[in-house]
């Protein structure tokens, strides 16, 4: 126990002494906020001690899981962050990371998969951590390489501002081939031109990068997806594709159904081929890996389960009746639809029932954090409001424009709020005029050749085409592949392009965009559902 | 699933659909919808619609596949012999919506008392996959299996067109037929509908054909067993499906299954 405390009080010394730093280049509120978030994390970093000492389970000694290390991957590891404390649960014997492909620098810029999938951010990557790494190691951590986490590898890599997409929205840079090819690696003719209306980073402009380079291709900027929780992304629960009116798509090397839920873009149909994508853009391997390491990656990647364990006052989420944290997730079978079988976010509808005796042994904060996220999963569920004009919803499906419903609507499988179906949706967080002000992000004009797209017209404005990117089609402009709603107070900002800089902004997009109208409660109340998921 | 042509369908095809309209429960038109914004939970609210021809509200509610406000829409119904009125509008059911392109005013109107509907599951829901679903007992011959699709479309609809080519699919891998042959066809004879001609695009035939041999091959028959065909407009089909519907029994893939 005494380890367990010294360790964390390093760790918070660690932070604090990283906001000091920090302090430096920015004055005024923003280092005074920072110094405010890093003191109050780590007050929760000393009050979840509770829940860590209970479980008799380690934070580890470095945060940072670095390309390389030779350390233990154990069966469980717990994280401090803003909102409690996250649970990454390995379903399998510990790993040696060195021997292990999925923690090994197979390429030339030294990352590994870990580098941009870490376990303390839910297996994604938070901008917190990317802020850190940037500080630790003056801008050489591999995340920073130029390939992609540079705003665009023509810039002056040393300077902060050439890596600010990264630094400041968390965003990777993603270069798609125009025009599109298909899963089979068979070219696309796609039913839309696109142009370059703008372009900060000058990655869509000049003889290399962007639709008239001599080699066309479109870069977008994106968060990395979590890899954690992958039977729910690889399940499939129905045979049919309602989006797509055909059934669900199916995997040009094995000839068997896939979900379709990969990737922001659906660029991939299985974890495999997006392994090799990603050696090939993300660590800059020229030639695969071996059939070897791919199965480590796989064996290991497919094993994580990461979820939210304990509430920002410490206390856990699976005590009286609930059933948060990650077990849940790794016991409980997927590709389940909510509506028909356990209801989305029912595990904390335990809380909106507490006895008097229950209510009595908590501290009236924690009683009201769980009363809190009850109501959230009742409004996630319940809470009807009209939805307009969102391709793969609104059309063509057949559900009508506008239609009543939830966030279920859409989140509606079990236990990790993703579709069932594969789920590429546009709700307009890459396109105008819903999109939020984004002059960072490099905007297209998409001109629809054959149909004109239903809701857009002809013309759509945007700083994504996502699926479209993969289909060609002008129908799917915007269109994002939904995510996982697991883990997300590990891993701000949200949504495919970050621009949702936190829990509350995700509940403000959203409110906006369809004009749903919540009372400041019922925002709190998402905002506390979804720091617990 | 009885498929056979009905002179009284021809009849109606050929350019006597008004009178036909006059004289019976049948509308066909195409209107501008209108949304009722009726709250009795989710997927509860109504969709309305004005007939041109003879200035009546309709509620297009039950059409498998709902119209999009911001377009017209090509509406073909039965006047239901039970008329509860929870949206205000004389009830069309059975009845189909096609969205067209032609754009149309965003109408949203409140609930001015109207209940709606409460959502219930269809019964044309295809069942999840860990459902044990049992093959089908011969003895087997050949048959044919329609599936009907909105105007200009080749697309299979949700909880609609998808159960009946799940069922269709179901039954042919119980039945493994030596081939399965798919006829696509379309309305290309132009219809008279609210005053203009109407008629579906000369490709969409091959279009929808080509949609369902590619659905049975993802599905997981051998490719070598199916062939597509484009059939001519032969006029409407009667079908238990959409009793009653005869422009929407034109726009169809006919999969035949050979012994």
């Amino acid at each position: 126990m005494r380890s367990i405390v010294r360790r964390t009080c390093r760790e918070a010394a660690r932070t604090h002494a990283l906001a000091g730093k920090a302090g430096t280049k920015k004055a005024g509120t923003k280092r005074e906020s920072r110094l405010v978030r890093i003191g109050s994390r780590g007050a929760l970093v000393l009050s979840a001690l509770a829940i860590l000492a209970a479980t008799r389970h380690e934070t580890p000694d470095a945060r940072w899981w670095a390309p390389g290390e030779d350390r233990v991957f154990p069966r469980q590891l717990d994280y401090p962050n803003a909102h409690g404390v996250l649970r990454v649960l390995h379903d399998g014997e510990p790993v040696r990371t060195a021997d292990n492909a999925f923690f090994m620098p197979l390429g030339p810029n030294g990352r590994a998969c870990v580098s941009c999938h870490q376990p303390a951010d839910g297996m994604s990557l938070s901008v917190e951590s990317i802020r850190d790494r940037w500080q630790a190691t003056e801008g050489k951590d591999p995340i920073f390489a130029a390939v992609d986490g540079s705003d665009c590898p023509t810039l002056p890599q040393g300077e902060r501002a050439s890596h600010s997409l990264l630094l400041d929205h968390g965003l990777f840079r993603i270069e798609r081939p125009w025009p599109p090819h298909d899963w089979s690696g068979k070219g696309v003719k796609p039913d839309f031109t696109i142009e370059v209306v703008r372009d900060p980073t000058g990655c869509n402009s000049g003889n290399r990068y962007g639709p008239n380079a001599k080699q066309p291709n479109i870069s977008v900027y994106r968060r990395p997806r979590p890899v954690a929780n992958l039977k729910y992304i690889e399940a499939i629960g129905f045979a049919y594709d309602p989006k797509a009116g055909l059934p669900v798509p199916v995997d040009p090397e094995t000839g068997k159904p896939v979900a379709g839920n990969l990737m922001a873009d659906g660029r991939v149909p299985t974890l495999t081929a997006q392994m090799n994508d990603a050696a090939r853009a993300h660590l800059e391997l020229s030639k695969q890996m071996t059939p070897a390491q791919k199965q480590q990656v796989l064996t290991f990647i497919r094993s994580i389960y990461t979820a939210q364990q304990a509430g920002p006052q410490g206390g856990a989420l699976d005590a009286d009746g609930a059933e948060g944290g990650p077990a849940t997730l790794r016991d409980l079978k997927p590709g389940q639809l909510g509506s028909t079988g356990r209801a989305v976010w029912s595990e904390f509808d335990a809380w909106g029932k507490l006895t008097a005796k229950q209510k009595a042994a908590l501290s009236p904060r924690e009683l009201a954090f769980r009363e809190s996220v009850a109501r959230g999963a009742a409004i996630f569920r319940d809470r009807n409001f009209l939805i307009t004009d969102s391709q793969g919803i609104n059309a063509p499906v057949g559900f009508g424009n506008p239609v009543r419903y939830s966030c279920r609507f859409c989140h509606n499988m079990s236990q990790i709020g993703i579709d069932v179906a594969p789920g590429q949706v546009d709700l307009g967080t890459t396109n105008a005029p819903f999109a939020s002000p984004q002059p960072w992000l490099p905007l297209f004009r998409v001109t629809c050749k054959g149909r004109p797209h239903p809701f857009y017209g002809r013309e759509i404005l945007t700083h994504d085409p996502g699926y479209a990117l993969t289909t060609g089609k002008c129908a799917d402009v915007g269109r994002i592949t939904l995510q996982s709603n697991r883990a997300l107070a590990a891993r701000a900002p949200y949504f495919s392009n970050g621009s949702a800089k936190d829990l509350r902004g995700i509940v403000d997009y959203y409110d906006r965009r369809y004009s749903i109208r919540y009372s400041e409660q019922e925002k709190q109340d998402l905002v506390n559902l979804m720091s617990a998921l | 699933m009885r498929l056979a042509l009905s002179a009284a369908m021809l009849a109606a095809t050929s350019g006597h659909a008004v009178a036909a309209q006059a004289a019976s429960d049948y509308r066909l038109f195409v209107a501008c919808p209108v949304y009722r914004d009726t709250d009795s939970g989710r997927k509860s609210g109504c969709w309305l619609a004005q007939s041109p021809e003879d200035g009546v509200q309709y509620d297009v509610t039950l059409a498998p596949a709902k119209p999009d406000y911001a377009h017209a829409a090509l509406i073909e119904g039965r006047v239901a012999a039970g008329q509860d009125n929870p949206c205000g509008g004389i009830v069309l059911d059975p009845v189909s919506v096609s969205i067209l392109e032609g754009p149309c005013p965003r109408y949203m109107i409140p609930a001015e008392g109207y209940p709606g509907r409460r959502f219930a599951l269809p019964v044309t829901n295809v069942p999840p996959l860990d459902m044990d679903r049992p093959l089908d007992k011969g003895p087997f011959a050949k048959r044919s299996f329609p599936l009907f699709f909105e105007f200009d479309s080749s697309f299979i609809s949700y909880q609609f067109t998808d159960y009946y080519l799940d069922k269709l699919a179901h039954w042919l891998r119980s039945a493994h037929p030596r081939r399965i042959v798919v006829t696509g066809y379309g309305a290309t004879r132009p219809v008279t509908v609210s005053g203009k001609a109407m008629a579906e695009r000369s490709d969409v035939a091959r279009e929808r054909a080509e949609t369902v041999a590619q659905s049975l091959r993802m599905l997981g028959f051998d490719a070598k067993t199916i062939s597509t065909r484009v059939g001519r407009d032969r006029g409407s089909i009667e079908d238990d499906t959409i009793p009653g519907l005869s422009e929407y029994s034109r726009r169809r893939v006919e999969v035949t299954a050979e012994f």
